[in-house]
Parts: structure tokens; sequence; C-alpha cells
């Protein structure tokens, strides 16, 4: 089954449930991570991933597909998060208030938005590079990791430099095309507030 | 206030009468709070459990490489498959700088790194000379410090899928359990050489190498579209020249392909997938052969499609599984 996050998206909307499981499993243990990360409390992240998930799949009929849906998951956990944080300052758990406020200031802050965003980038370019042709890969990767120039890695692969040129230049016209992509399909993270409790 | 205090306290490195003092003072300082919000959301989604992937590929040209500064930058893309209960990993509260890594463990006895892959995942890395391999759950890939591109051997016990650069004038050796070389110039092949299995099985795509065992003087030369099976036991090979590669292959793109495979190599193979334990109750289960082919399924999925298919029936505690035949 493929795994574009657009196809996923369309199928879910759908009511697949296969697409949705996958999804689920693909996702579940980075929520609990993420919620647990403010709230310091695995229990309550783990149920907090799960009724996040089960939202998200009640809510598959008014989900527009052409978002992003991961966005809308992070939404939901966030807002569930910020919830929990909200209810809890005025008892004394296993963090301190003053830390709740600290912590629910900083998901609402713009910036979690923008690191979001970031990660789905960088993910963007490495299965991009992953996915490279095998011949013009290793030459990518050589420039790119090793910090090699082209003249060097000529030499490395018993190539021309005009070859190794021509590798540098499918690889970073197929980055391009696929950035160009990222950048219309994912229209940015703070525009989702449809979930609120 | 210095932001590599703040990201200490963020990791949980302060004792708990600071972390009381620093979160005291964000409440009056509103420059900090923020300073703290950024830090925080930067540290808590740049070590979320995702796949890596190789993750300074787009920084600033880094300085001409020598040999042993290579070693220590060696990228290595994890694919964690998806198996829900693994959390319990990830649900720890340890430093978390890349918990990921904690699942592909490199050492340097003084002889070279060591690339362990934990059951349950897979790796993939490329070597001083470009030659890419991935490695299959509940491998090692031992690469000595004098690696390079003149001389190129490596150690592997486990499963690898290697695409080797070329080079006529320097050939890649892989040593194998048993001590069985493989030597190749530029190839892409599939190598299963797990300790416990019963045979070592290389299947060839394209290129050409020789397989040589210790102490023979012969060499088996391979073709593409050849496989290659060694019994570990009396070390007798076999040369099947009419095979489908992408059923050795299929790990790789994250297939779990069975084709009337007798239970014990489908008990090892899912121990290994999954990083999970399996006992078996009636030896008579090891009678049975197995078909199918599985993508992204969880392991009750696999284990329910068992049981339709062969009457095996299974018990899931934990990551344990215990298998018997069903009565039905």
């Amino acid at each position: 089954m493929k795994k574009q996050p657009d196809i996923l998206a369309k199928e879910i909307c759908k009511g697949d449930l296969e697409s949705y499981e996958l999804f689920f499993r693909l996702e579940f243990d980075n929520i609990v991570y993420f919620v647990n990360g403010y709230l310091h409390d695995p229990d309550l992240a783990k149920d907090i991933a799960q009724e996040s998930l089960l939202t998200l799949w009640e809510k598959r009929g008014i989900i527009d597909p052409e978002k992003n849906l991961r966005a809308f998951l992070y939404t939901i956990a966030k807002n569930r998060a910020i919830n929990e944080l909200k209810t809890r300052s005025s008892s004394v758990n296993s963090i301190s208030i003053n830390e709740i406020k600290a912590n629910l200031n900083a998901l609402m802050d713009d910036s979690l938005g923008e690191e979001l965003e970031t990660l789905e980038l960088k993910q963007l370019i490495d299965s991009t590079i992953r996915n490279l042709p095998d011949t013009v890969r290793g030459s990518f990767i050589m420039s790119r990791k090793l910090g090699m120039t082209n003249k060097e890695i000529a030499n490395a692969k018993n190539m021309s430099l005009t070859g190794v040129e021509y590798h540098m230049k499918i690889s970073l016209n197929i980055l391009r095309k696929k950035l160009k992509e990222f950048l219309i399909f994912f229209q940015g993270w703070m525009l989702f507030f449809l979930y609120n409790s | 206030m210095d932001q590599d205090y703040i990201l200490k306290i963020i990791k949980g490195e302060c004792p708990s009468d600071e972390r009381e003092r620093f979160f005291e003072r964000l409440s009056s300082d509103k420059a900090l709070m923020q300073e703290y919000a950024r830090l925080k959301n930067k540290y808590v989604i740049n070590t979320l459990p995702y796949s890596p992937g190789i993750n300074t590929l787009l920084s600033k040209r880094q300085p001409k490489f020598r040999v042993v500064q290579v070693f220590t930058k060696i990228a290595a893309a994890l694919f964690i498959p998806l198996l829900a209960w693994s959390i319990y990993n990830l649900i720890q509260e340890r430093n978390n700088a890349g918990n990921v890594q904690n699942s592909i463990t490199s050492y340097e006895p003084g002889t070279g790194v060591r690339y362990e892959v934990n059951k349950g995942i897979k790796a993939m890395l490329t070597l001083p000379d470009s030659t890419i391999i991935w490695l299959n759950s509940g491998s090692y890939l031992d690469v000595p410090k004098n690696f390079t591109k003149d001389n190129r051997i490596v150690y592997l016990s486990g499963e690898g899928y290697f695409d080797v650069e070329s080079d006529k004038k320097s050939p890649f050796l892989i040593m194998t359990p048993k001590s069985i070389l493989v030597k190749v110039t530029g190839t892409q092949f599939n190598l299963s050489c797990y300790e416990n299995d019963k045979n070592m099985k290389l299947t060839l795509l394209k290129g050409s190498l020789e397989l040589i065992k210790k102490n023979d003087k012969d060499t088996i030369s391979v073709k593409p579209n050849e496989e290659v099976i060694i019994n570990y036991k009396t070390l007798e090979d076999k040369l099947d020249t009419t095979i489908d590669t992408k059923y050795a292959t299929a790990w790789k793109e994250g297939s779990l392909r069975f084709i009337d495979s007798p239970m014990d190599e489908v008990v090892r193979k899912m121990e290994r997938w999954f990083g999970i334990q399996i006992t078996v109750d009636n030896p008579d289960i090891y009678k049975q052969t197995f078909t199918a082919d599985f993508d992204s399924e969880s392991v009750t999925q696999v284990l329910n499609l068992l049981e339709i298919s062969t009457n095996i029936s299974h018990e899931i505690k934990g990551n344990r599984v215990r298998l018997s035949m069903s009565s039905k």
C-alpha cells in the first residue's frame, strides 16, 4: 500500500479502514511522545493519543483530504494536551504549577507549528534522497554528506567530471520538484483550528 | 540566560530545586518564557521517534574528509516498522538526543566500527567508497578501521542487501559466518547469513561475484538472477538459476514474504521482523508450511492469517507470542 500522505488522506476520508489503520500505526507512537513531552505523564499521553486518533476517524467526513492530515491530528492532540494542562493548573501533579504554565505557553506558541512544518520538510528531503535513482544517489551523498568536490567524486567513482555534474543536476532537479509539491500541498500548519473542546 | 542551560532543564538534567527556581523565574520574565517555549518545541519535535533519515545532508559543505573522520559521520537511515506496542521504549524518559539511535548501536573496539541492527527494525548505511548496504533486523556489520576504497572488507552476520560501488582494481570482500567469503567488484545482491539459520543464501541481481569457502580451492561463480544456498552443517552448495529475485529482496521494500516456507523459518523471520519472542507449544507446528505476503500488517494481523490458513492459534502477552495447534 502506498504511504504517500495525500493518497492516504483521501482514502481515510472515504472511510477506508485499512488506510486509517496504517496512518494510526505510523503516527501513534509519535503523538504519545509529543504529548508526553509537555505533560510528563505517559499513561495520560497514551490516552490522549488514542482519543485524538479516534476523533480524527470520527471526523473523517468533514476533513478536507487536500489538506494535511498529520497537521490535523497534531492539532487535535495539542488542543487536548492544552485542556489537560488547563484543568490541572489547580492541582499538583508530577510537574509543578509553574512548569505547567510554561508548557501551556509553549503549546500555544507559533513556534510549534513551525517546528512541525520543518520536520515534515526534513522527512521529505530524506525520503527523496533515499529514492533517488541508484546511479545518481551515490554521487549526491558523496557530495552533500561527505563534502566531496565533483572532481573528487569523479576520481573515486572512476567517472568523468561531466558525468558527476550530470548526476548532481538530476538529483537537484528531483529535489526541487519534490519541494515545490510540498509547498503547494502542505499549506501551513497554522490554518487548522477545527477542533475545539 | 544561557540557551544551553534552558536545554538542560528541558532534557531534565537539572535537580528539582533548580528546576523549580527556573520555572518560578519564567512567570515574571516574559522574554525567558518565550525563549523556553521556542526551545521546548524545538526539542520535542526534533526528538520525535520518526525515522530520522540522513540528517545533515543539506547542511554546509564539510571539510575534505579523511578516513577516520568518515567513520564517525556515516549516516544510518532507520526504518521503524509499525508495531504499536513498542511504545514502551519511547515513553521511558531517557536522554533523548536521538532516541532512535539507541536501536543501532555502534562501537569501536579498536579494530573498527560495528553497526548492529536490533530486532524489529532495519537500517541503511553508506560506506566511504559509496557502497550502500541495507541491513535487516537482527544483523550486524563490522567495518574495520582500515577500510578504504583500496582495501574493502567487511564482516556480516544476518542479512544485508548490498549495492557495491564498481572498482575492478579493488574487489569488495564480505566475510560471513563459517568463514565463507564473498568477493565482488561491482554488484547488487542480497546476502542472508544469519548465524542461527540452517543455510546461507546469496541472491545476485546485477554484476558478478564469487563465493569462496574456507579451505576450498574452488570458487563458486554466480551470475545475475542466480542464487546460491550453502548448508551451514554440511557446507554443501547448491546453485539455482531460476529464481525470483523479488522474493529475496522483499524485506528491503518493507515486505515480509513467505512462499511455502517451513514454520521454523517463519517463526525466526517473524521474531526478527517484529522484534518479538515466539514459543511453540507443539512440535507438530514445525511440520507445516506457510505462504503469504505482508506489507505493513501488524503482528496480530499476520498471526490471524496464520491461524486461518494453518490451524495454528496464538496467544500474545506483551512482546511474547505462544503458538499452539488449534483443535478445530
